[in-house]
């Protein structure tokens, strides 16, 4: 449907739990649909690192980007390559932070999470970021997924 | 994604000279961490990334991947999608 690519409505209702948005700078955003056109033909993935509160929930903001390998190397999954998993993760932890979601892209399909997606999400407090490559320019959308509930994350672009 | 399954701590001691034989401890104390630790064949479970000093057991020798006392091992959920 032309003008309405990456418009389907969250499938979130009012008890979906509150959580950030996600604040990023131009260059991050452009690192991470970059990465995504890298990987093609296949999917790319990365990790995101930010800051966390005292209980570990992620206040939103994206520190550093990490881009991963897709470890499945693969058009229709992708897993982060379990190195780069635990690099990213010790630079987050270095940088005061922790890492507070993960991107990957979704080559021919629209950027909200697959049942693949909801079912293998493990970590509530993160966000999921979602690139589709399906259309001509690329479709950037945020969500978090707890307990089989997708609930979209507004997305904040800064210089 | 584990802590739930031992008493929320995001840090525990176990005892083993080997990977497999560290599992065993852990499920000792542990026994809910079971089924996210290891198949019904008892290999690795392919959703968790399994570390000696940061090193993925995957790529040394596995369960059989040898500890000496100093070691961490640190047990991380694999992130995947589709």
């Amino acid at each position: 449907m032309p003008g309405t690519a990456g418009m389907l409505p969250p499938v979130s209702g009012p008890s979906f739990p509150a959580g950030p948005r996600l604040r990023l700078t131009a260059g991050q955003f452009n690192e991470i649909v970059a990465h995504c056109y890298d990987g093609l033909p296949d999917e790319a993935c990365g990790l995101l690192g930010g800051p966390v509160d005292a209980a570990g929930v992620p206040e939103g903001t994206v520190t550093t980007v990490y881009p991963c390998r897709n470890e499945d190397a693969s058009a229709r999954t992708y897993t982060i390559d379990s190195r780069d998993h635990i690099k990213a993760l010790r630079a987050a932890e270095e940088a005061g932070g922790d890492l507070i979601g993960v991107f990957h892209s979704h080559t021919h399909t629209e950027a909200y999470p697959s049942e693949t997606d909801v079912r293998q999400a493990v970590e509530p407090n993160w966000i999921y970021v979602l690139v589709s490559l399906k259309h001509e320019a690329p479709v950037f959308r945020a969500y978090r997924i707890v307990d089989g509930t997708i609930g979209e994350v507004p997305v904040e672009i800064s210089r | 994604m584990l802590r739930p399954h031992a008493n929320g701590a995001s840090t525990v001691t176990a005892a083993g000279d080997t990977v497999g034989e560290l599992f065993d401890d852990l499920v000792r104390q542990y026994p809910g961490l079971a089924s996210h630790l290891r198949n019904d064949d008892g290999t690795l479970h392919r959703f968790v990334n399994v570390y000696r000093n940061d090193d993925d057991i995957r790529y040394l020798d596995k369960l059989d991947t040898k500890l000496e006392e100093s070691d961490v091992v640190s047990i991380l959920p694999a992130v995947a999608g589709g």
